[in-house]
């Protein structure tokens, strides 16, 4: 198969942007998440969660492909802020993307609102804020 | 036996042949557009070609990770739809993927996709032995 270079940068597109506001950091993913750009997001989200934030949501509004290489990353990244007691969730997941998370059973795990061990303590640490 | 009985991928003698590729990681992406523009106006819902598009990226990704860094890609279309992915990896024993009906626990080890495969085309099967792996995957245009 013949494939520019253009045409391998684009595919490997992922956009992070990471907004602080104190409280929350919020990750709004645009692009595509897959085998390519997967690494990028999780050593992302690891670094927030080493430098000290427990409160992490990502914001899938703008991201247009995301496969089951993308939701395991999430899934280890939740599970890495569950253990310092902190809590990742995922809003505004559509199309392809909403559709491989309610396969999966990923949208209950990471919905905002859904339970998991240090909810509690994150909910209130946010009140305090 | 009861239950369900396996679903299963016809042969394709007589469709129409109508991409021919192969693949590394690099070219996962762009091969998945050129199948999503070659099923498009197929008489597929939007929903089933959607679904069929997202079974053969997953199945792209088994081949690149695990299936010796590339593979190949057929498709081809009749009204119904049928895509064949093969690499030439050391295979795994396939039976615990096909045909399942109970939702994996998705976890961060990963292990989702060929279960996103089954649930979003109507039918895929898996031939993997020592010499390598294919898996076939059908989705059909209502009718």
């Amino acid at each position: 198969v013949s494939v520019s270079g253009a045409e391998r940068q684009r595919d490997a597109d992922l956009g992070i942007d990471v907004d602080d506001d104190g409280a929350l950091i919020r990750v709004a993913l645009s692009g595509e998440l897959d085998l390519i750009s997967v690494d990028r997001l999780r050593d992302c989200l690891g670094d927030l969660v080493t430098q000290g934030h427990r409160l992490v949501e990502v914001d899938m509004r703008r991201l247009a492909w995301c496969d089951s290489l993308g939701l395991a990353a999430l899934l280890g990244a939740a599970e890495i802020c569950r253990e310092v007691g902190g809590r990742l969730t995922v809003t505004g997941a559509t199309g392809p993307v909403a559709r491989v998370m309610m396969v999966t059973g990923v949208d209950e795990i990471l919905r905002s609102g859904s339970g998991g061990a240090g909810e509690g303590e994150a909910v209130a640490g946010q009140k305090l804020l | 036996v009861d239950g369900p009985q396996p679903r299963r991928v016809p042969a394709v003698d007589g469709y129409r042949l109508v991409l021919t590729t192969s693949f590394a990681a690099a070219q996962v992406a762009t091969v998945r557009r050129q199948v999503a523009h070659a099923v498009e106006d197929r008489g597929l819902s939007d929903d089933a070609a959607e679904g069929f598009v997202i079974a053969v990226h997953e199945v792209m990704t088994n081949a690149v990770r695990h299936g010796g860094g590339s593979g190949r890609l057929r498709l081809w279309a009749d009204g119904d739809v049928v895509c064949e992915v093969s690499d030439e990896g050391g295979g795994f024993v396939a039976m615990p993927y096909v045909d399942r009906v109970e939702r994996p626990q998705a976890t961060s080890a990963g292990g989702m996709g060929l279960w996103i495969a089954q649930q979003t085309t109507d039918a895929m099967t898996i031939e993997s032995g020592s010499s390598g792996t294919t898996v076939r995957m059908i989705t059909r245009r209502p009718g």
